[in-house]
């Protein structure tokens, strides 16, 4: 069971990095839930986030390695950071208020960086 | 390239799938173009019409965002081909003097472009192969019918279609 001092932990200024471990349903509203695990450290927490459908669908697509004809939105999204000789470096989940998750897009350039304000679905979507 | 507007959004009422309805700007006759689009879009696309307030930056509001963080600039959106059933679009998007092209599918160009405020085009030839007047619609039943289906049943209430 995640308690809120483990949220916030992950929120802080110390950083901790994960990785998505699965993505699934919520059995009883039919939500979609992003599992995040800690890559590092014994025992390895997890963080649930409840997501949209449409971005659990973009994640899942990516997972799975669907070959898809067309760009999807994050795909767009993607390829237009690429263009401007952009990078993802990396994206953080950084605090909840509510039930509501906040998260940060960073991107790079040779010479610039960027925070960017995400959700955490979106965030997640780009970063895979 | 042809200006078109954003006419409505609809939903088809035979596939249940959200339709895009393009209009052109100018001109006496004005040509029709219809393009289905996936149902994350046409929120996208809804929400930003109807001013829905949304707590949170939706993708699309993202997207905007990244090109605003680089100063980048879209100035226009441009559906530029149809293969089978497949739209093909296009961002034209400037940063630091230079244009850049990039490749979209129509739906999220349409949500950017309402969102930068920019004119919406249609390649002509796709206009031509695609598009048509209302007044054909009603009598051609043949060729037209889910035009037919689609600008007879106009709904803009996708709310009561789709769940959020």
């Amino acid at each position: 069971m995640l308690k809120v001092e483990d949220i916030l932990y992950i929120s802080c200024s110390k950083m901790v990095e994960v990785e998505i471990d699965i993505i699934t349903t919520d059995r009883k509203d039919r939500l979609s839930v992003v599992v995040l695990k800690e890559i590092e450290g014994n025992p390895k927490r997890q963080l649930l986030i409840w997501i949209g459908e449409s971005e659990a669908n973009a994640i899942d697509l990516v997972l799975k390695k669907t070959y898809m004809p067309r760009p999807m939105t994050h795909d767009l999204i993607k390829n237009i950071v690429d263009t401007l000789s952009f990078t993802v470096s990396a994206v953080f989940i950084s605090s909840v208020e509510d039930n509501t998750f906040f998260a940060k897009l960073k991107l790079k350039s040779d010479r610039e960086e960027f925070d960017i304000d995400s959700r955490p679905s979106d965030a997640l979507a780009i970063a895979i | 390239m042809v200006e078109v507007n954003i006419e409505v959004l609809t939903v088809d009422p035979n596939s249940r799938i959200p339709v895009v309805v393009l209009k052109e700007k100018e001109g006496e006759s004005k040509r029709i173009l219809l393009i289905w689009i996936g149902e994350p879009e046409a929120w996208a696309i809804d929400n930003h019409l109807k001013q829905v307030s949304v707590p949170r930056p939706m993708t699309h509001d993202l997207l905007k965002t990244v090109i605003d963080t680089f100063s980048g600039k879209v100035q226009s959106v441009c559906i530029t081909a149809i293969e089978e059933i497949t739209f093909y679009a296009l961002v034209k998007l400037e940063l630091n003097g230079e244009v850049h092209e990039i490749d979209s599918r129509p739906s999220d160009a349409l949500a950017l472009a309402i969102r930068s405020d920019v004119p919406i085009y249609v390649e002509e030839q796709v206009l031509e192969e695609n598009g048509f007047l209302e007044a054909e619609v009603r009598k051609d039943k043949k060729t037209h019918r889910d035009a037919k289906d689609v600008l007879e049943n106009l709904d803009d209430d996708i709310a009561k279609h789709y769940t959020v």
